[in-house]
């Protein structure tokens, strides 16, 4: 779900981007921020698979 | 130069689009769904396609200028540089001998060096833009052929994402660090 929300806030941008509307470029950077910080998180929580 | 902005921007979203219909192949075909590292390097390619969506969409209101090229190429370098950092974490977790990586190869490489490879050269393309502003002065708008095609393929890239997405992670928040199926029950 965590990543579908992120994928929601992109399809929002591009469409905000298609109208031309102002706000296409903050929510892009919401996105960015967002999926950084999913990665952070991601990157900091032990794996629960044996490399 | 207008033309070549738009040809070079046209070309970088749909090679990004190709390689994300790439991946949804190697999902279905090879049986193989995405692990939330493989997600989130989906998730910065779609995003590094907005970057030339935006300038392709933005000449019809706006016209090819220096400062829709310049935001374009620069959400493309920042996406771009989020998935290489992701691809990269995901080819270091698989370098060591022995390891046969995660997924099957294509060509030779995995789907995260793949995307690793595409990243860096959206990066020297965003760059080669950008480089390129400083002998063009912009054109007035004018609506951009395939720009609005290219942005409906990636709203419907997007969207097949988000279905895939919900099918494999169901109720829960994160998706399984090796998920082997789709725990999305219906009925």
């Amino acid at each position: 779900m965590l990543y579908a929300l992120l994928m929601a806030c992109l399809l929002a941008c591009l469409m905000a981007n298609w109208a031309g509307h102002w706000s296409a470029t903050p929510l892009f950077l919401i996105a960015l921020v967002a999926t950084a910080i999913a990665f952070v998180a991601d990157v900091t929580t032990p794996l629960t698979i044996s490399l | 130069m207008r033309g070549l902005y738009l040809f070079a921007n046209l070309a970088i979203a749909w090679v990004l689009l190709a390689a994300l219909a790439g991946a949804f192949f190697v999902q279905f075909a090879a049986g193989e769904p995405p692990c939330p590292l493989c997600v989130m390097q989906r998730i910065a390619m779609m995003m590094a396609a907005i970057g030339p969506c935006l300038v392709l969409l933005a000449a019809e209101q706006y016209g090819v200028t220096p400062r829709t090229i310049g935001l374009g190429a620069g959400l493309a370098i920042l996406a771009s540089l989020l998935g290489a950092a992701i691809s990269i974490r995901q080819i270091l977790l698989h370098i060591l001998p022995g390891d046969r990586g995660f997924g099957e190869a294509v060509l030779g490489y995995h789907l995260y060096t793949w995307a690793a490879i595409a990243f860096a050269c959206n990066i020297a393309a965003a760059g080669a833009q950008l480089v390129g502003l400083a002998w063009y002065a912009g054109k007035p708008p004018e609506p951009a052929p395939l720009a609005r095609t290219t942005a409906a393929a990636l709203a419907l890239m997007l969207a097949a994402n988000i279905a895939s997405v919900v099918a494999e992670a169901g109720p829960a928040w994160k998706l399984p660090d090796n998920p082997t199926g789709y725990l999305l029950k219906l009925g």
